[in-house]
């Protein structure tokens, strides 16, 4: 049932997100030319210039957006009396959701990287990004050990976070539905208080991490750092699950 | 069999009491009128029933079972609102149930679907309401379930469309399942109860089979229940 769930997710998110892609590559292709041919001065130049910075940030905006609405239209409205009558558990609809705003942050990445990309090959040359991108790769093979394992933890703690925040996100919006008014504001101001206590969180743990690191070796830097937001994932997760199992009420 | 009981079940909204210790026990093969003015626990009952909500004390058993993922496998629900995503065509709800419940019979569905006309490719954001709502219906009786629930069906839509409603909930539920139709409007579902539930503020007041209320009243189950709820 979950590939089912994200399935129908997905070309509900799909449907919403590939004109803003596509309008994105255009607009990306539009404006290198512009510059590769040196139509770099004027009003359509700017106009242009304006479009693209415009799609880059909607790109991301809208992909936020379209995350949250999904979990609040499929899940808090009118169309949540069919996903709750669907022979699913409501933990399988949270995963669905997460699982589903990881693959659409993961896919407006590889959008950017494209735009990157396109920008890269036709203001410069296919040769010079192919040459740029076998530097890279040829730098990561040179590169000591545990260099490239401090990379992979970063990406594992930013993908962590990610998560925690989608779940955070998740949860504001349960909380919201707790009440019968004012649910937005409300679901906004649990996202600024939970995060204002995480901050308090994660100034304690940095000075634990000074304290015991160094003498003990008990705990290391690592470790420390994705506990967080592993735990208050979890932490999310289980108070929208409450929430929807237990107090859901539907209007 | 019983396929829905009730042992004293109770649900509150905060100090307000929207159910009040319920006891109901519905047997299959029976269309069942869950009838009450607005405000009387109708949709209430439903819910809880459906997994929806969580009731604050008592019961509520689907085929012998508490409500669950399990239970809703064998309930088909019919929300008293458009809930199916609007920029889905007709072709991709067909898909989509056939997806999620292993009881959906999509030659039955394509059958009522093409009796009406209704456009396969149509989104169902163009099309009126009452063929969204009959869209809906279809979705709902092309199920082999076990438990009917329909909120609300008739309201809203013109008397043509309460006949076709009716006319496929008669005709298209299994006789080892059980219909529990909501409403308000008794004087059109009347012909197709075998029994009717009264509800007022919360409470049942009067779980009969229709022959019977008739018999014993001297009156049709409308006069009846105008009775019961006279302001």
């Amino acid at each position: 049932m979950l590939g089912k769930l994200m399935k129908y997710d997905f070309k509900a998110m799909f449907r919403s997100l590939y004109p803003i892609y596509v309008a994105l590559i255009v607009l990306t292709l539009v404006f290198s030319l512009m510059v590769k041919f040196h139509f770099d001065q004027g009003l359509l130049f700017a106009i242009f210039a304006f479009l693209f910075i415009a799609a880059l940030n909607g790109s991301i905006i809208a992909c936020v957006f379209f995350v949250v609405t999904r979990f609040s239209h499929g899940l808090l409205k009118n169309e949540g009396y069919l996903s709750f009558a669907l022979p699913v558990s409501t933990s399988t609809h949270i995963l669905a959701k997460v699982i589903n705003a990881i693959i659409w942050a993961l896919i407006e990445g590889l959008m950017l990287c494209l735009c990157l990309l396109i920008m890269g090959t036709v203001m410069g040359s296919i040769r010079e990004v192919a040459e740029f991108f076998r530097e890279v790769f040829q730098a990561f093979g040179l590169i000591e050990k545990d260099v490239l394992l401090t990379v992979l933890q970063v990406i594992v703690f930013v993908m962590l976070e990610m998560i925690a925040s989608i779940c955070l996100i998740y949860a504001a919006m349960a909380v919201g539905h707790l009440f019968s008014r004012n649910q937005k504001m409300i679901a906004v101001a649990f996202l600024v208080v939970v995060c204002v206590l995480r901050s308090f969180l994660w100034i304690g743990l940095v000075n634990l991490s000074d304290r015991f690191t160094a003498p003990t070796h008990v705990f290391t830097d690592d470790l420390i750092m994705i506990i967080p937001p592993i735990f208050c994932a979890g932490l999310y997760a289980a108070l929208t699950w409450f929430i929807l199992d237990r107090r859901l009420n539907l209007e | 069999m019983e396929t829905m009981v009730c042992n004293g079940l109770c649900k509150y909204y905060g100090s307000i009491k929207a159910l009040d210790d319920v006891d109901l026990h519905l047997e299959e093969g029976r269309i069942i009128g869950l009838l009450g003015p607005n405000g009387s626990g109708k949709t209430t009952l439903i819910k809880l029933a459906s997994r929806l909500l969580v009731p604050t004390e008592g019961e509520v058993r689907i085929c012998g079972e508490l409500p669950s993922p399990e239970t809703k496998a064998m309930v088909s629900y019919l929300p008293d609102r458009n809930y199916l995503p609007d920029w889905m065509k007709t072709k991709d709800l067909l898909e989509m149930y056939q997806d999620f419940y292993g009881d959906f019979d999509v030659k039955r569905a394509q059958e009522m679907l093409n009796s009406l006309n209704i456009d396969f490719e149509m989104p169902l954001k163009k099309m009126s309401k009452g063929t969204k709502e009959k869209v809906q219906l279809i979705l709902t009786m092309s199920r082999h379930a076990k438990l009917y629930l329909l909120d609300e069906p008739i309201a809203g839509v013109d008397p043509a469309a309460r006949d076709y409603i009716l006319k496929t909930i008669s005709s298209n539920y299994d006789e080892t399942a059980t219909v529990l139709i909501s409403t308000h409007l008794i004087a059109d579902v009347e012909s197709v109860l075998d029994e009717a539930i009264f509800l007022k503020e919360g409470k049942v007041v009067l779980h009969q089979s229709v022959d019977e209320l008739r018999d014993s009243t001297g009156k049709s189950v409308d006069e009846y229940f105008r009775e019961v709820f006279k302001c």
